[in-house]
Formats: C-alpha cells, structure tokens, sequence
C-alpha cells in the first residue's frame, strides 16, 4: 500500500525545507526540533571543518523549531514553525516567538569563545515564520507579518516568510520578505 | 505466519514508518553504513521533494525503503500500524509494502535515563508484544542527571522485556547505547550496532524469502545475554531483590524468537507463565526482611496509611528503595483540584451516585518550606501482597463504602497481588506518559500477564468521573493499558472499577 500525504503538517513542511536547505550549500542546520530524537543541540563547524557542540537546551528549555546560518551571506535565521498560518498570527504565539528568538539570539550573540560559533556570533539574527499553506490570502500574510514587527519593535525591518505547498506532488517552499512582498531564494539570499 | 527457516514470498520494498523523519532517515543511513561496509552500494534520494528513499545494492539482491514521517499526515494508515501505535507510537515500524506485514517496531531515545525517562515508553513495549510485533528499545545506558552526575538507566524496560519475551517469545529487546566514560553517546556500547545488524539482516531475509529473523539467533541471544547481565549489574541499586535470572535459557529463547518471529499473543487472556517469580513475604531472607523498614507518609491518606500498616504486618514487601516527591505549585494545585471536584459532583449526579463522595481540600496537602505543596501520600508506589484477599480487606477497612463489595473473583482470592499508587492530582494526566509506561512496566514486571497477580491501581487525587465511561471503548492509550494490565481501579474516595468487568463500584 502506498499512501499519501493528507496532511502538511508542521513536522513535514519543516522536514521539507530542510532537505531543501541540505541540497545546496550555502547554508547550514544548527538545530531542528522534530519530535523526537538525538537533536537536542546547537552545532556549529570550526575552522577545521570539525562539527561541535554551541548549546545544549535544557529540558524544559524553549526551543525554536530550526536554526540555520550562512558563512556565505553572514547570516543566521531562527525560524518559527506551525502546521498552518493561524498557529504563527496568534497574539500569545507571536509573543512567545519573539520572546524565544531575542533570548536565543542574545545567547548566541553571546558565543564569540565558542571554537564552533565563534564569528557567527557578529552576523545578523532574523526570525523567519514557516508554516503550510491552506487557504490564507496576502491580508493574512500582511496581518501576520505586521503583528511580529510590531513585537519585534525596531529590530527587525522585515520578516522572512516561507510557505509550503504541495504543488504537482511537488512539497516545494515560496521564500519571500513578507513586508516588502520581495521573493528571495535561500541560494540568492537578499536580506 | 512464517517460521524459521520457511520459504516465503519475496519483498524487495519496504515502508518505514516513523514518528519523524529525521529518525525515519537517521536509521535508513545507519543502514546505509552497514551496506557499504559489506561492500555494498546504496543511493539517497527525495520523492516528491520530501520523501526519503533509500535503494540499497547488496550481494546481488536490490531493495528499497521509504520513510514516511510523521504517522497522521497518511492516508491510508495501514490496519496492522493503525493497531500498534493505538498502544502508543514507536518511533520506526519497519513493514513490508506488499501486504503491509509489521516486520518490527523501534523505540529509541536520547532522553537522559533518568527518574521516569525510561518508563516513559514502556507502554510502546508492552503493546509491540501485545499486537505480536518485535520491538527493540534503543536506549542510553548511562545519562547525564541534571546535577551534573553520571547515571545507570532504569531496570524496568530490561526486566519487562525480559518478562515479555519469555511469555510471548516476541522479541522485546533492549538494547543499551554508550559507555561510563562516554555518557548518552551513541556511537559508544554495542546498541547501535547491533540494532541495525539486525534491521539489515531482517531487510536480506525478506529480500531473500526468509523468515524475517532467520539467523539472527545467536545475535538475539547475545542481546538477551546483554539484557541479564545489566539487570544483575545495576538492580541492587535501585531495588532491594531481584527475582533469580539464572534460569533463563538464553539459547532456547533466541532459538523461540527467531523461530517463531510473528506470532503475536492471542491476548493476555492466555495462559503464559512468569518467568520473573518474585517471592512471597515467607521466602524473603531475613537480610531482605529487615530492609522492609515502614516510612510515614507524606500527606495523609486512609488507604496509603493501611498499606504501610500492612507491610509492617508482613502482608506485604516493598520493592523499590528510592522515593520521589515533586511538590507542585499552589495556584497549579489549587486549579487541579477544582477541575477534579468539579467533574466529580457533575459525574455524582449524572449517575445518581451520591454515596461515592470525594471531595480535594488543599489544605490537605502539606506545604513545603518553599511554599509549595507535598502531593504524595505513602513514600513507596508498589506494595506486593501474598493475597489479594488481604488487599480486599484493607481496601474495605480503607474504604466503608466498599464494604459489601465484591473486589475479585472468590478464586482469585489467594493469588499474590500487587498494589501501584499514582499520587497525580492534574486531571487526566494518569492516562499520559509517564504513568501508563510506569504501570505497563510494573503489571508485566510483576507477574499480570500470567493473570497469576492481581494488580490494583490507586488514584488517591482523581476522581472516577476520568475513567467511568470510557473504559468500555478505550479511546486513549492509557485507558487501553489500564483495561488490560489491572484487575481494580480504585480513585479518590475508594471509587472503583473492575476492569475486567467494567463493573462500578
């Protein structure tokens, strides 16, 4: 029996995005957060090329859903995950996830000693918001994107979106700014 | 069914089922290293963007798997999966795309060992046995404890697979992972390896039309052998006796396993005999009888009070040396208590029960210098009684309102008993992790298969209202274990249900 996809679900438009970031090569996964599983830890590359460990969360730690970084284009995205839009628009989630990403980026600001980090720590931090598309419009988009620069008080002028789709049996990902409405590419990346 | 040695239809494709894909990939390369260290071949790709699939060349034979990720984004689920993860989800099921055979079930985890980490998914164990399906737990055996120390996992998964295997000879394996020096490391202990030489080889045999676990005997008893041996290395420290493992004929069983590979148990309703024998309180040794020292308890509670009672009495022995206590917030306290009292009075009055009363006061629960509250009533959560005539009475003592009740059937009065308190007060939070693991674990461990032990569960600070209607169609996993593993559940006031009978009490 062969089954489909019923669902694109947070655990598989994530998992999607990052075999799509793995299959090139200007960026990195620091951290993932599937349900489960031996990935509980920020890794990071030296400059021998060797992969170490940057943080460890705690158990109860909050955790960002990925964490990836460009050597190339000196940047680092946290990004947020949910199953749907309406999961990222929530007042208290927008909160949390504003919350998460100033408390984590701060830390990882803070790892100039770390062999693995390093130089990471100087680059620029920006949170990126990733669900699956169902039937939201621009005005969603636009609201959405609108309440996380409103949290996010100045630090960050737009917000990076990328919305999965099922297109053609195709899982494929729409990487886009959301404020300024400019299409980006994680292999052009414009931030 | 396919026994050792039998030839069957062959299978070169294969679904591998997963909680995540990152666990579903993460196995299909372990595989992939086993592979090419054989000098085979093996090619990774992506079906429609996100689908790995990965096609192995090896002597000659070529066959593939594919990871879905994620089990409720499917459709269809497949009926033999639908089945197992109704007991819980694996985190890999390994079937046959043809005719969607369940080949195995894995768990695996990096969660520290500690406290209840390792019970947490025992409930996943007992139910790979229950549906008749292999299951291997991969599982650290050494962890980091948040003060920083180094320690042994739990050896209850051990012993339950221990237990398991020999009543249903399916395999229920646990395998342990990294080294003292090389804590929570995977690459660190035989478990790893081990866990995907078997996965490889069940893979070949289907290719090649063998019986899933033909030749893999000596491999499953070097594994069991690994089983005993931690259990007789670790038990001393958490526990004061263990049952002798001596006895266990560590060639037959793997020969059983491997022989009979998918016979699933026809129910815990057949006869199986314990292999874990644990002694009456008359066979304990005089060492064993003077460890079995009373500890007051924490909050006061009737049952609990006459539980420790009894064990001071020498109906009963306690098991386990430690005792947790996690005092819980006053706010969070004081919300639980009133979801519970609440679905109390409204379950009272929906089912004209006004004699059943049970009614929280937080005042009941001592406070802490922290200021927070104690929520535990006895220092133990096993009591094993010689009769379950003698846990009736004390229920009856505990507990007037069950006073011209019948508790179990007359014949199984004289059977030994084993008494599991769960102190929990957050509504519903029984029914989760990591109570339904814990009790899993402690049912097998002790003997509930055989049905030769009665197993009773108390839930001081839940009310019945959780559990009344639901037991005759579980719809949770822990409703299905309860259901399954124990005799009487008895709640806050004594409220209780046979659940063999779904008689209320």
């Amino acid at each position: 029996m062969i089954p489909e996809l019923k669902l694109v679900s947070e655990e598989i438009v994530r998992w999607a995005f990052e075999v799509s970031v793995n299959s090139g090569s200007e960026w990195k996964i620091a951290f993932t957060n599937p349900t489960a599983g031996p990935w509980k830890r920020v890794l990071g590359i030296d400059a021998k090329g060797q992969v170490g460990e940057v943080h460890r969360f705690e158990i109860d730690e909050k955790r960002p859903d990925l964490i990836l970084y460009s050597d190339l284009y000196k940047s680092v995205v946290v990004v947020e995950a949910k199953t749907e839009i309406g999961g990222l628009a929530d007042t208290a989630q927008t909160g949390k996830t504003v919350a998460l990403f100033n408390r984590l980026s701060g830390l990882l600001r803070a790892k100039q000693s770390n062999p693995f980090w390093a130089q990471r720590s100087k680059y620029k931090y920006e949170l990126a918001l990733l669900w699956g598309k169902q039937s939201e419009g621009p005005a969603d988009i636009d609201s959405m994107v609108s309440g996380y620069l409103r949290q996010l008080d100045g630090r960050q002028n737009d917000l990076l979106c990328i919305q999965g789709d099922l297109l053609d049996n195709e899982l494929k990902h729409r990487v886009f700014w959301g404020k300024s409405k400019i299409e980006t590419t994680l292999t052009n990346y414009q931030s | 069914m396919v026994s050792g040695g039998e030839t069957a239809i062959p299978c070169k494709a294969f679904s591998l089922w997963a909680d995540s894909f990152h666990e579903g990939e993460w196995a299909c390369r372990a595989v992939a290293d086993m592979v090419s260290a054989r000098g085979g071949t093996f090619k990774a790709a992506y079906k429609q963007g996100f689908i790995p699939e990965f096609t192995y060349v090896l002597d000659g034979d070529e066959f593939r798997v594919t990871v879905y990720g994620n089990y409720a984004s499917w459709d269809p689920q497949p009926e033999p999966l639908s089945s197992l993860l109704a007991w819980g989800k694996p985190d890999l099921v390994l079937m046959r795309e043809d005719n969607d055979e369940i080949l195995f079930a894995v768990e695996e985890t990096a969660a520290t060992p500690t406290g209840n980490q390792a019970l947490q998914r025992c409930e996943r164990q007992f139910g790979a046995a229950r549906e008749g399906f292999p299951f291997w737990y991969l599982i650290s055996e050494f962890g980091i404890h948040p003060d920083g120390g180094v320690r042994r996992d739990s050896i209850w998964p051990t012993l339950m697979g221990l237990e398991l295997m020999s009543a249903t000879q399916v395999p229920s394996i646990v395998l342990h992972y990294s080294d003292a020096s090389n804590p929570e490391d995977y690459s660190s202990g035989k478990g790893m390896n081990s866990l995907f030489l078997v996965f490889l080889r069940v893979l070949v045999n289907v290719v090649e039309a063998k019986a899933p676990l033909s030749g893999l005997d000596q491999e499953i008893k070097s594994q069991i052998s690994r089983m005993v041996e931690f259990v007789e290395s670790t038990w001393s420290s958490s526990l004061y006796l263990v049952p002798d493992l001596t006895g266990l004929d560590t060639k037959w069983l793997s020969h059983q396993l491997c022989s009979t590979s998918q016979t699933a148990i026809a129910g815990t309703n057949n006869a199986h005999s314990n292999f874990l024998v644990w002694p009456t309180v008359g066979q304990l040794t005089k060492g064993e009888t003077q460890l079995q020292q009373a500890r007051p308890l924490i909050k006061h509670d009737p049952f609990a009070q006459i539980l420790e009672r009894d064990l001071l009495s020498g109906l009963s022995y306690g098991v386990i040396k430690g005792v947790g206590s996690k005092p819980q917030k006053r706010a969070s306290l004081q919300s639980w208590i009133i979801s519970q009292n609440t679905k109390h009075s409204v379950w009272q009055e929906s089912a004209n029960r006004p004699e059943a009363i049970f009614e929280l006061e937080i005042d009941d629960f001592p406070v802490t210098a922290a200021g927070n509250h104690h929520v535990i009533t006895a220092q133990r959560i096993l009591y094993l009684y010689d009769s379950a005539e003698d846990v009736q009475a004390s229920l009856k003592e505990a507990f007037p309102y069950l006073e011209s009740s019948q508790l179990f059937l007359e014949e199984d009065l004289t059977k030994p008993a084993l008494v599991y308190i769960s102190n929990s007060v957050k509504p519903g939070r029984i029914f989760g992790d990591p109570y339904t693991g814990q009790l899993s674990a402690y049912s097998v461990s002790f003997g509930a298969l055989s049905g030769n032990r009665k197993v009773i569960a108390y839930f001081p600070h839940q009310s019945v209202s959780q559990a009344a209607a639901y037991l005759s169609t579980p719809n949770n996993k822990g409703l299905r274990m309860f259901a399954e593993l124990t005799d009487l559940l008895v709640f806050g006031g004594g409220v209780s249900i046979k659940t063999k009978t779904l008689e209320l009490l």
